[in-house]
Order: C-alpha cells, then structure tokens, then sequence
C-alpha cells in the first residue's frame, strides 16, 4: 500500500472526472421525476397491452420504462399467472432449461464505508476483520472445487489492503489451483468478481488477469435513500461514482459487467425501474446491456438495525413479482438468485425466469475452510454472524441442490465456454438476443454436467442425473439447430471425450 | 483457385491502411470471406478471457480457435475452398501481422 495512511487513500478513490462524458447535460440517467410519473400513469392498465408487453418480451425485446412500469401496476392475479409463465418461457428461449451454479469466495471483510445495512461496515464492532492471505484463498478454492464447482465470484469489502493489485493477485491464485480427481485435474474456469467501483486504470489491471464479469450493486437507485443508508464522507456515499461503475468498466474493455439492486432499501418498483434505466444507459453508451442482473433481498446483517426494521422489506409474494417484471424487461439478461433466499423461495423466482445461482456456499471469510474443518470434527458447518456480510436463508450443499433441480428436469451446468470462445460484449448480446447463445448453453450444460455427475455427485443425483441427460441428448439429437453444419457431430465427439474421462472441453 | 500469394499480399495491404487494427483486422476477415467464403473472428486474449474483437459477430460456433500472438487468437470455420496449406498461409500471415503491431 503506497499510500501513509487509509484517510489519503479514501482521498484519491473518486476520480469524478471519468465519469463527466458520461452524463447528459450534467445528469445521469437517474431522474426520479420520470420514473415516479412512469409508475402513476400506468395504474390500472389495460390487459391488452400488458398481453402486447409481454409477447414484445417473448420477442426478446428489451422493454421501454412505460411497459416495465405498466407490468409493475397489474394487480389481477391471473395476469401475474401470465407474467410468471411468461418469464419462465423467456428464460428457455434465450438460455433453454440450464441453470448455472457459482460459489461465492468472500476475501475480506475489511471495509472503509459505513453503510447502515452491512455486517462489514466500518463501525460494527462486533464484525471480526479478516482478509486473506493468498494460501488461504488457495485452501478456500480448493475446498470450493471439492464441491464440484468452476465458478467462482470473488468479494471484497472497499479498503486499501483490498485494492485492484490484491484483486488482481487473488484472482491469478484461484486460477492457479488445480485439484487431482480421478484420473485428471479440476479448477475454476471462470472468476467474477464483486468489489468496490474502480477506476478505468484499475479496471485495466483485472483485464490484464482475465476476469469473467465485473459486478457492482448499486444498492438503491433513490437518490434521497441512497444518501440516507451510505453516509456522506464515505467513498460509497457518492452516487455518481457507483452509478458509473460499469461504465467505466466498459471503458477499460471488461465487456461483461453485471448490475444489481438491494431490494429492501426504497420502493420495490422504483428499484427495478432504476436497474432498467441502468440497463438502457449501458446498452446507449456501449451497445451492450448488463450480462446478469442481481435482486439480493435485504437479510439480517449484525449490527444492523436497519436490516431488520427497514419500512421496505420486500415480501416473498412481491419479490417473485419483481423477478419476473425483471425478466420481461430484459430478456438477453441473465438473472441471478442466491443462497440468501430460502430453499422455497429459490424455487419460486427459478420457475419464473433466474438463470443463475449458487449452492454449498459459505459467506464468512475462510468460511468453506472452516465449515470443512467443523466438519472433520464432527460439529456442523454452521453461519457465524460476526464473520459475514448478512446471514443465509439456504445452506443446502450442492449435490443436494443440483438433485432437487435435474428432479424438475433442469440441467446443471458449470459452462464457461462462452468468454473462452469469444462470445462477449456485443457479440454474446447478439447470440442471446437472437436465441442462440441458448443452444450452446444446452450443449455445454450437458458437457459439464457429465464432468459433475463422474467426479462429484452421490449416487442418488447420478441416477437422476443419467435420467436427465438421456433426455437431453435426446432432445439435442431431435433439434434441428444442431443439425447445421458439423455441429452436432463435433459435440457428439466432445461428450465421448468427456465420458472418457477428458475435461474442460467445450464449445 | 484462390491464388495463395495474391491473398496474403492483399492482407498485409489492408494492414498499411491509416485505421485502428481492429477495423483492419475486421476489413481482413471481409475479404478471406469474399474470396474463399472463411468465416471467423478475432479475440483479444486477457488471461482464460478471449474477448470478441472483429469479424463475424453472426457466427456463433466456429472449430478451430488458434492463437496468433500473445494477445489476440482466432476462432474459424474453415471450408472446401480452404485447404490446409492455404489456410496456413494466411495464418502465418495476419500471425505476423500482429507480431508487427501488436504494441499499436
């Protein structure tokens, strides 16, 4: 750390002037007013034209501000159960029927903000600061690919230690492992990463160690709460500088970047409105639009009074509705849903569109090394509420997890093969817009899956698993897409590979 | 018969022209096209990352991935009109292209 002390540090984080071409007339593309009139004149709309929204959705056509608050206005059950079933049927158009898994990796809990709904934030006392060491981020991958997974996201609270060269460093160590099962080696493919916003200069040095998708939450896109929940002398008390995260992260060539919100801050509605406006600014400014959105739910944090009183907390019924909303409005997108919520709910906002999600995840820093070693002693691997960020509402290891979804007939699948194959920024958009990045999801789904069900699943998930996959290289072999050229014909000689006992092919 | 000589001479032709490389790599793939129906694109490659830079943005499967310098690779599909020689010939080509140019 070049800098004498955490106070100089903070002072040169913000470098405004990277953002000012981004901004129209002086404003960024937040205007409360807009947004608020969106949602008054669409009260009670016309069934018609929320039917018309949703076949624009089922076009995979991004919604203008009007429609995505017309949907937010239904209030008739029966066009909700239209919407879910809408949702659902996007999600298998652009992405088929796989679902994605990840593992969180927290790095540090070290964190110079102080924002009112965090376990992290700088005067919680009673949060136990750690960050760790580049063996202990090699332990903790190790124990993370065990578990079967090839993809991690990386977190890290915003502090010095924690700064784009620990960042960067952090990432080259995951990348570094290599884990023996059976006859061959196992490691992460692809590393996203969570942190603070950063500077193009920073941006550029995650680039260099070639990182998967860069992520920041904007938290609450209400200017007033914003700036009541994340106090004005903190980097993160700046709007501008995290509303332009991605932007500049564009700008240094991270071409995937991902946006979020903290639903429980403000006004669900308002919420999901922000995140569309933040999605139609990236696609104006760069032509691509946020290859994932989060909606983490406000949990219990400690230390955090707010995290349990806020007048905002969303519902279950209710945040299944903005799930959806967020899936008709933006169906390129993939869509995020993590171990925060409970087994019940994970379930529900799958059914109605997520793309995304994670299993067997330990949120503590040093939290998977530790759960192992608990377990080793006998004692249960349970959430220490000094240690992370908010508290879990489903534990459920992967196996487990990934049985429940090939029960519904969802493949798991652990693909990374889309930014090792070039399909990124506008070219990924292009392909999941015209449905067909979806077909190669299938195709490495299955890849992957056959790579899971040999090295790591329980005999209860691979008899199910085998189940699945029959019936999907069923479903390849009678598609005709796959018909084209050699295509078929070349997966059909990678999944002999992979049954072989080959690894990492794709396509 | 795509004449093997002519078509390399052609690529480092369009490599003199005044413009950034990306579009100079993308005017190359719009001419191996033309002429012998090549489809393919470029990659820019950060570590596991081979990011899409110019060419086919349509093509959404291509076969053969080769790198070409330290930082960027190609994806393509290649065709009867194609055969290994040739092929090659235009590899080592835009391959020593980019060696030229890599620092721009």
């Amino acid at each position: 750390m070049p800098y004498q002390s955490i106070k100089a540090w903070k002072e040169q984080v913000i470098k405004p002037e990277e953002n000012e071409k981004y901004l129209v007339n002086g404003n960024d593309f937040i205007d409360e007013e807009t947004i608020f009139q969106h949602l008054q004149n669409q009260k009670n709309p016309d069934p018609q034209y929320i039917r018309e929204i949703i076949q624009k959705s089922l076009a995979i056509e991004r919604l203008e501000p009007q429609e995505t608050a017309a949907l937010l206005n239904v209030s008739d059950e029966d066009l909700w159960q239209e919407m879910y079933q809408a949702g659902l049927e996007v999600k298998r158009r652009v992405y088929d029927n796989r679902i994605v898994f990840f593992a969180p990796l927290y790095c540090s809990n070290l964190c110079v903000n102080n924002c009112a709904y965090c376990g992290f934030r700088n005067e919680n006392r009673s949060e136990k600061r750690r960050i760790l060491s580049l063996e202990e981020i090699q332990q903790e991958t190790t124990v993370v690919i065990n578990e079967g997974h090839k993809r991690m996201i990386v977190v890290y609270g915003e502090h010095p230690q924690s700064d784009a060269d620990y960042i960067a460093a952090t990432i080259r160590a995951i990348y570094d492992v290599r884990v023996p099962v059976n006859s061959h080696y196992s490691s992460i493919r692809r590393v996203n990463v969570n942190a603070a916003p950063l500077s193009v200069a920073d941006y550029q040095k995650l680039k260099e160690v070639g990182i998967g998708t860069f992520q920041v939450f904007q938290e609450t896109y209400h200017k007033p709460t914003y700036a009541a929940v994340h106090p004005v002398n903190t980097i993160k008390g700046n709007f501008q500088w995290r509303l332009y995260a991605l932007h500049r992260a564009m700008e240094a060539g991270i071409d995937d970047v991902a946006i979020g919100a903290l639903f429980g801050l403000y006004d669900w509605r308002f919420e999901v409105m922000g995140l569309l406006y933040h999605a139609i600014d990236l696609e104006r400014q760069f032509g691509i639009g946020p290859h994932t959105i989060s909606f983490p739910r406000l949990m219990p944090a400690s230390g955090s009074w707010l995290s349990t009183h806020s007048r905002w907390k969303v519902s279950d019924a209710d945040f299944k509705k903005l799930v959806t909303v967020l899936r008709l409005s933006v169906p390129y997108t993939g869509m995020i849903v993590t171990a925060r919520e409970s087994a019940e709910i994970r379930r529900e906002v799958i059914g109605v569109g997520c793309t995304q999600t994670d299993a067997s995840t330990r949120i503590g820093v040093g939290g998977y090394t530790e759960a192992l070693q608990a377990l080793t002693h006998l004692q249960h691997g349970e959430q220490d509420e000094t240690k992370q960020q908010f508290m879990l509402g489903d534990t459920r290891s992967l196996d487990e997890v990934v049985r429940e979804l090939a029960q519904r007939g969802m493949i798991t699948s652990f693909c990374t093969a889309g930014y090792r194959c070039g399909r990124t920024g506008d070219k990924i958009m292009g392909l999941l817009k015209g449905c067909v990045e979806g077909k190669f999801c299938k195709l490495n789904a299955v890849l992957t899956f056959r790579e899971y069900l040999d090295d790591y699943a329980s005999p209860a998930t691979r008899a199910i698993g085998e189940q699945l996959i029959a019936a999907e290289l069923d479903a390849i072999e009678r598609e005709p897409f796959f018909h084209k050229g050699k295509l078929l014909e070349n997966f059909e000689k990678m999944y002999q590979r992979v049954t072989n006992g080959e690894r990492d092919i794709y396509l | 018969m795509v004449n093997v000589t002519s078509i390399c001479d052609r690529l480092r032709q369009i490599n003199t022209a005044n413009e950034p490389l990306t579009q100079r790599l993308s005017a190359m793939l719009e001419l191996l096209q033309r002429e012998t129906g090549l489809r393919g694109y470029f990659c820019q490659i950060w570590g596991k990352r081979w990011s899409y830079v110019a060419g086919d943005i349509t093509l959404a499967f291509a076969p053969v991935r080769r790198q070409l310098s330290p930082r960027y690779g190609i994806f393509y599909e290649q065709n009867s009109n194609i055969d290994d020689k040739l092929m090659e010939e235009i590899l080592q080509t835009i391959k020593q292209i980019l060696m030229e140019t890599e620092n721009e």
